[in-house]
């Protein structure tokens, strides 16, 4: 038996495999730390009075711009005897999308908004990529992981077939055993994240969900290659059986 | 041995069937080593999957000492392959992942023959006696085609098999390694084991006692060298 799954385990390639697949996770987990730090902060920054204020030249107009806005106003000062007057919005939304909307009757007599920071804009765009690119290579290279061990396999099972093993018993219980050796494997990698949640404070069920859909999407490979082994396996020669 | 009226067809019910085998009747002895000689594509490789219990003929009647095989199922058949026959080929079939001596081992964990530690005794005797015991334990990778080979053999010897089947055993050596193959599987044939050969090689000729061309499928011409 011991002899029977060293033949069915390449370590080398196994071992490959798990540091690759354990190296993007690590890439995985980084990028939604840094991602949801930007985000704290983008929402910290977007509390701010100052970030919410448009400031404008004093104007007989500016009555009917803010006309309709009236919900997401908070506080507004409209003084003739100053330069300019002020708006204060519920949110940093509100004013952007005011903003927009009003842009051509603005561009004349807006004096001044705070532009929020750029940087961490594109940051947080980046790394959104970033995390759907790794999420697609995990569940990618899952699958042609699964895929290349099939085709290996294939090989193997013919052998035992022609040595006089029984088929597909014998070497579906070896494969149930290997589909349970990487999902130990899995499960480890998946606890180790955990411990990262737990120390780096982050939202545990952020991560959690998109490794959980990871493991879904390797056991479920897991699962069809078995299935298409087994396929293979009771398919080989049988169509010449009476 | 007895195969009679035996054809095979391929794709029998699909749209382009092929005819490998018309109506093989042939017999083998212990104690004879045969030749199966033909070209490319006459069915060679199909006879000998057939004779080796790892494909079903689409007619006829094999019997297997007196026993008709179609009345095992492929479980039986798996078991027969197990104890009674020992399959060589022309790419090894070794697993890189093993050593040498799991490879031969490979086929007797299943088989209850001997205990274990008899089975790694004999196979240890046998590395010996093909002068291969300082390859025990390395890999395949490791060695050359013709020590391939011989690890192929001894896999094929280890449960006592009474036929052993060789599918172009030399196909991949050189014609010195060919030769040293050949005289192995001829020794072999000696101890009481029928061997058959399947072969391009004219040089198999001289070590064979029987000799069988196959054409298109058909048993053509005999030979017999006694
Ligand atoms: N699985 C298969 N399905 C359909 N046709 C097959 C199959 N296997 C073999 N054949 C056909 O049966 C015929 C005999 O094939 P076989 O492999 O027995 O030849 P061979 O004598 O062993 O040839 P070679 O010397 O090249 O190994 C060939 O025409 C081949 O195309
Ligand atoms: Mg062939």
């Amino acid at each position: 038996m011991r002899i029977i799954i060293k033949g069915l385990i390449d370590k080398p390639k196994l071992k490959k495999n798990i540091t690759l697949i354990f190296s993007l996770i690590l890439t995985l987990t980084f990028s939604f730390y840094t991602f949801y730090y930007f985000d704290l902060k983008k929402t910290e920054n977007n509390e701010k009075i100052e970030n919410r204020t448009l400031y404008f030249k004093t104007n007989a107009s500016e009555k009917s711009l803010l006309k309709g806005f009236d919900d997401k106003i908070e506080s507004q000062e409209i003084n003739d005897s100053e330069d300019y007057s002020f708006v204060v919005f519920k949110t940093r939304d509100d004013l952007e999308s005011f903003s927009l909307t009003k842009k051509d009757s603005l561009k004349d007599i807006v004096v001044n908004v705070t532009t929020t920071g750029q940087l961490e804009n594109n940051m947080s765009l980046i790394l959104q990529i970033v995390i759907i690119v790794t999420e697609i290579l995990l569940v990618t290279l899952s699958i042609i992981f699964n895929l290349n061990y099939i085709l290996n396999v294939k090989e193997e099972i013919f052998l035992y077939h022609v040595l006089g093993y029984k088929r597909p018993n014998t070497i579906g219980i070896i494969y149930i055993f290997l589909l349970f050796l990487s999902c130990i494997a899995i499960c480890t990698l998946t606890f180790i994240n955990y411990l990262i949640c737990l120390i780096t404070n982050l939202p545990i069920f952020i991560i959690t969900s998109v490794i959980k859909a990871n493991i879904i999407s390797i056991i479920i490979t897991n699962i069809l290659s078995y299935i298409i082994s087994i396929i293979y396996i009771s398919s080989h020669n049988l169509n010449s059986l009476k | 041995m007895y195969l009679e009226n035996i054809s095979k067809i391929y794709d029998e019910k699909g749209s382009n069937p092929v005819i490998a085998l018309k109506d093989i009747t042939i017999s083998f002895k212990p104690s004879t080593m045969y030749a199966i000689m033909g070209e490319s594509g006459s069915g060679k490789t199909t006879l000998l999957n057939i004779i080796g219990l790892l494909d079903r003929a689409t007619q006829g009647k094999y019997l297997l000492d007196n026993k008709d095989i179609n009345d095992y199922n492929e479980t039986e058949l798996a078991k027969i392959r197990n104890n009674k026959i020992g399959f060589v080929f022309q790419n090894y079939f070794l697993d890189n992942k093993l050593t040498a001596l799991e490879n031969i081992l490979l086929p007797t964990i299943i088989n209850n023959k001997y205990s274990k530690d008899e089975y790694l005794k004999k196979a240890q005797n046998l590395l010996k006696e093909f002068g291969l015991s300082e390859r025990a334990n390395h890999n395949p990778k490791q060695l050359s085609g013709g020590e391939c080979q011989r690890v192929a053999i001894i896999r094929a010897l280890i449960n006592d098999p009474e036929i052993i089947i060789a599918d172009e055993p030399t196909g991949n050596l050189d014609s010195k390694h060919e030769q040293e193959i050949f005289k192995l599987l001829k020794d072999i044939s000696r101890t009481g084991k029928c061997v058959i050969v399947v072969s391009h090689n004219s040089n198999i000729k001289k070590y064979c006692d029987e000799i069988f061309y196959l054409e298109e499928g058909t048993l053509t011409t005999y030979e017999n060298n006694h």
